[in-house]
């Protein structure tokens, strides 16, 4: 196996892990919603989650790394291994950065804006790092493709040709590394604070994420689909690009600082949320009606994927744009809803991807995780936010509608956190097995 | 031309000059008082957004704290930062953190800047919508959901007692020579007429909760919640006096 894939393998592998250690760190920290916490002093929520939404972050960048280089890495055209050595030195660092961040998350190292950052000096890693994958991923594509389609690859060709997916995912990496620095700007007061955060929010996660996470799914759709890859491509290009000129609404909407503008941005994100999400559902009940033959579980995940984000970033982030309803609800349990399905249907694509390019790498049309890992972790998921749902509800009504305090209105919904809490213990286990079920079907990498 | 890519390259840019434009939005605003500014360090460093919100943005473990200063008072959150375990004893706990003196003012500093106090409009944001409070029945009639009997005076108690541990249970105990933050109220009824000369204890307790200040306790600080009187209607001050007029030192 080339070191390419080497290195996509040990990316996969590394996610997977990552994805465990968050499984654990989000179930520890949802505990703490009900009504007695032993640990509330040694371990504080914020330490907790704060480790779990750092750790959710490094799993989903992970995998989309993987995505992207694997995509890169099928587009060569000759299998001469450019860059290989450093590719494999920028494991090593990312690896090392991995590991730091990890174990700044367990010592309650982290700190900052937007629930929590690494500390700064893994910041710039960070920044570095994705800055370098992006380079070097770049640098094996012909950039005299980028915005046309070859109509022939030469002979000995050594660089490879530009296709939609790589473009979608490279426009996310930037924008994920413009958004990391954003986060890093100082602000003079608190709004200036509050603007930077959600926009550094906003471009790394819903933005950058989000353009890499569709890239990855699309081109998994080009696996399971009988459907022409040029068309396949083409129905990227333009979900994506809707996408995120309905995302940047929606981070320019949470401002609230410019009223009329915040209106109509606000109100058009709500529409484009919408149309962006009905775009893809459509275009994959097109691309999934034709299907081809293939028997790894990439399918599953990619439907579930784009459940969680139509129902998350689509549906629930088109209300919650709404300039009324988002004043009213900015920040109880609904926005927090509307951010995780997000991010959970990113992971459903990124798991999606590992089962399709790790069974590709094995050289079998087989699923390398089961159903029961699918199953746990969709059931999990989907019942545990629909408790979480009608909390956010409860909550929006009881504490913002009718001023009843917060703490009153937190102990009136220990039931609905229980029943989160149940999910996530459903959630935890499909992690577990499906580790295992990755763990147990290797592919051999290059020493 | 691959119109695709061409169109996908258009919303790139347009999503990035909205974002853009919104950054630098960001940068017209005054600076704040080095003092909010030094507490906006204390608040990072310290992981408080990983609980609290501040204009709705934040974690969600903890209340907004938007406009605590004016809710609850300087004096109150002094004492809170430095024992927050005494506080809301059977609801969630927040840590302490060990803050000194000026780290405390800092962050006091900031959570006032932030609520518009003494500040630039300009630079502050109009939220939220309805008043968002930490504890307390907000637009509930309490009084539809107690137990009380169908005797008026009964409800009154009922309701002041649901006050009270709203209110007032996470600083004053109700067992005798209990001490939390502020002084036990067993025997209140009795006492509070000895306090002040002239005055009943009913008239004590009123002024003590309109006017905390006005009559300390030997050996306790002045944290009292000093708007009590704003946050309370009439009948919710009549239930709660009531309510602890039932505490007479013979009371079993």
């Amino acid at each position: 196996m080339s070191d390419t894939r080497s290195i996509v393998y040990r990316l996969c592998a590394q996610t997977v892990l990552l994805l465990v250690w968050y499984a654990g760190a989000s179930l520890l920290a949802a505990v703490k919603f009900l009504s007695v916490d032993p640990l509330a002093v040694a371990l504080p929520y914020s330490q907790v989650n704060g480790f779990a939404n750092v750790v959710l972050h490094l799993t989903l960048i992970t995998g989309l790394l993987a995505g992207g280089l694997y995509i890169a890495g099928l587009q060569s055209i000759t299998d001469k291994p450019q860059n290989e050595r450093g590719l494999v030195s920028l494991w090593r660092g990312w690896t090392l950065f991995l590991v730091l961040s990890v174990l700044a998350g367990l010592l309650g190292l982290l700190e900052g804006r937007a629930n929590a950052e690494l500390p700064f000096v893994l910041d710039i890693a960070e920044i570095i790092l994705l800055a370098l994958w992006l380079v070097i991923i770049l640098r094996r594509l012909d950039s005299s493709t980028l915005l046309n389609t070859p109509i022939h690859a030469g002979q000995g060709t050594t660089r490879a040709a530009w296709n939609g997916f790589l473009m979608v995912w490279a426009a996310g990496l930037t924008l994920c590394i413009a958004g990391l620095l954003i986060g890093l700007l100082p602000a003079s007061n608190m709004l200036s604070e509050r603007v930077l955060g959600v926009l550094s929010q906003g471009l790394c996660d819903t933005l950058g994420l989000g353009s890499m996470g569709l890239a990855v799914a699309f081109w998994v759709l080009t696996r399971v689909s009988n459907s022409a890859t040029a068309w396949i491509e083409a129905s990227l290009l333009r979900v994506a690009g809707v996408f995120l000129i309905a995302n940047a609404l929606s981070s320019a909407a949470q401002v609230l600082h410019l009223p009329n503008a915040i209106q109509a941005a606000g109100i058009g994100a709500a529409l484009l949320s919408l149309f962006a999400t009905a775009w893809l559902i459509a275009h994959s009940y097109r691309a999934l009606s034709n299907r081809a033959p293939i028997h790894t579980l990439a399918v599953h995940w990619f439907v579930l994927g784009v459940i969680l984000l139509s129902v998350g970033s689509g549906l629930l982030g088109a209300v919650l744009s709404l300039p009324a309803v988002q004043a009213a609800a900015q920040g109880t349990q609904l926005t927090v809803l509307q951010h995780h399905l997000g991010a959970m249907g990113l992971l459903a694509w990124v798991l999606g991807f590992i089962n399709q390019a790790v069974a590709e790498m094995r050289g079998q049309n087989f699923r390398i995780t089961g159903l029961v890992p699918f199953w746990c972790v969709a059931l999990g998921l989907g019942g545990g936010s629909l408790a979480f749902f009608a909390a956010g509800v409860v909550q929006l009504y009881l504490e913002r509608l009718m001023s009843m305090g917060y703490l009153e209105t937190q102990a009136a919904l220990v039931p609905l956190y229980a029943l989160w809490i149940l999910g996530l213990l459903i959630f935890a286990p499909g992690v577990a097995f499906y580790a295992l079920g990755f763990r147990a079907r290797p592919v051999e990498t290059v020493a | 031309m691959n119109g695709g890519r061409i169109f996908f390259t258009l919303c790139l840019v347009l999503a990035v000059g909205l974002i853009g434009l919104v950054t630098g939005s960001a940068f017209h605003h005054q600076s704040m008082p080095p003092s909010a500014a030094a507490g906006l360090e204390v608040w990072r460093a310290t992981g408080c957004e990983g609980c609290h919100t501040l204009y709705g943005i934040g974690g969600n473990y903890g209340p907004d704290l938007t406009h605590i200063v004016a809710d609850r008072g300087e004096a109150y959150l002094r004492e809170f930062f430095v024992n927050p375990n005494a506080f809301h004893p059977d609801q969630r706990v927040m840590p302490r953190f060990n803050l000194t003196r000026d780290e405390v003012t800092n962050l006091i500093s900031l959570l006032r800047h932030v609520g518009g106090e003494g500040t630039d409009a300009s630079v502050v944001l109009d939220w939220p919508p309805n008043p968002i409070r930490v504890s307390g029945t907000g637009g509930f009639s309490v009084s539809s959901v107690s137990i009380a009997s169908a005797s008026g005076a009964d409800d009154s108690v009922a309701l002041g007692k649901t006050l009270f541990g709203q209110n007032c249970a996470s600083c004053h105990s109700l067992e005798p020579d209990v001490k939390i933050i502020g002084p036990s109220l067993w025997g209140i009824a009795d006492r509070g007429a000895t306090r002040v000369a002239g005055q009943s204890a009913e008239q004590y307790i009123r002024e003590s909760v309109l006017h905390p200040s006005d009559y300390l306790v030997e050996g306790f600080p002045d944290v009292m919640q000093k708007n009590l009187g704003e946050k309370l209607s009439a009948d919710e001050l009549d239930g709660l006096i009531a309510f602890l007029m039932t505490y007479t030192k013979d009371r079993s």
